[in-house]
């Protein structure tokens, strides 16, 4: 008995020994793939909805009376995108990509947000105080561009799920402000959602 | 000038062949309008996507395009996105993503894009699945 025991014991001992090593060998296989495609690896917030998000309120937004009815793009800071939902999302990806889309079509200004100030802020400082700089190239102060409107918005998720199928409803909201008037001159939300069932 | 008089109705005849080729070639120009199937990129198998319709507008200098879709099946993950093309039929502002079709089986509905710029003039729908 004691026997068997014992080489029952050196060949489990054997066989972790060679799983330890075979998964300690194989790497996973690595391939670039198309940044473009659909995402579905599961329902958490991904590429592809970051992309469609931005995609549609640059859209939307650009075809708001704001945009439209001005002689001159409309000067616009961007506010932090709240997440309410229960998972991390980097909020600020969504944001500047809607903001780079909107800079390029050329309909929108942007002046640096609110995370973007103290460098903005830190560079008019040091040209202006450490006098090494011409006063021809010199950046003066005082000039900066005020935003005639600020963009907001926060993302929501519902989740429910049972054993066999999960469902995830998110909501970006995104809300335009009027600065001098405080009057919200657009809003518009983008709904997606994803169900994963075994 | 003199003008010699057997010459005159060769002339004529000459003129009013060119006429006739200029009309018909203006026709068939004005008839190379593309078809909904022509401006429809499909990749794989999309047959369980109809296009019904498609429309372009030029919304404060940049085109936006709408195409009506009818989705039979939704067996397969189908994806479209829109293709933005300049005045020299060149593809403009790189690919977009991916979307999946915003439509139920069974269900018609509308895919909207707008150009990421003003060089657009022109666009393809391009759909893919699975």
């Amino acid at each position: 008995m004691k026997t068997l025991n014992l080489s029952k014991i050196k060949y489990l001992a054997l066989v972790s020994a060679l799983l330890v090593i075979v998964g300690c060998g194989s790497s996973p296989t690595v391939k670039y793939a198309d940044t473009k495609a659909v995402e579905t690896v599961n329902t958490d917030f991904g590429s592809t909805d970051l992309q469609t998000i931005a995609e549609k309120m640059t859209g939307s937004l650009l075809e708001s009376r704001t945009v439209l009815d001005s002689r001159e793009p409309p000067v616009v800071t961007l506010y932090p995108v709240k997440n309410k939902t229960s998972d991390y999302i980097d909020t600020n990806a969504i944001t500047t990509r809607i903001r780079g889309r909107l800079v390029r079509s050329g309909r929108v200004q942007f002046v640096a947000s609110t995370s973007e100030m103290q460098n903005q802020v830190d560079e008019l400082k040091r040209q202006n105080q450490n006098g090494l700089y011409s006063s021809q190239s010199q950046v003066a102060m005082g000039q900066m561009t005020g935003a005639q409107y600020r963009l907001e918005g926060f993302i929501t998720s519902i989740v429910k799920q049972n054993k066999d199928v999960k469902d995830v409803f998110y909501t970006f909201h995104l809300t335009l402000f009027n600065n001098k008037t405080g009057v919200i001159v657009w809003e518009d939300e983008q709904d997606i959602r994803k169900t994963a069932s075994r | 000038m003199h003008l010699n008089k057997r010459q005159a109705p060769m002339i004529s005849k000459s003129f009013i062949k060119a006429t006739v080729l200029g009309v018909v070639v203006l026709l068939s120009a004005c008839n190379s309008t593309p078809t909904f199937d022509e401006m429809t990129v499909r990749m794989r198998n999309t047959d369980e996507v109809k296009v019904l319709d498609m429309r372009s507008i030029k919304v404060n200098g940049l085109m936006k395009a709408e195409a009506t879709i009818l989705v039979k099946s939704t067996k397969k993950n189908i994806t479209y996105r829109f293709m933005w093309i300049d005045q020299n039929a060149f593809q403009v502002y790189g690919d977009e993503a991916w979307k999946p079709l915003p439509v139920g089986s069974g269900q018609s509905g509308v895919l909207v894009g707008i150009a990421p710029g003003p060089a657009a003039v022109n666009f393809r729908l391009e759909l893919s699945s699975d």
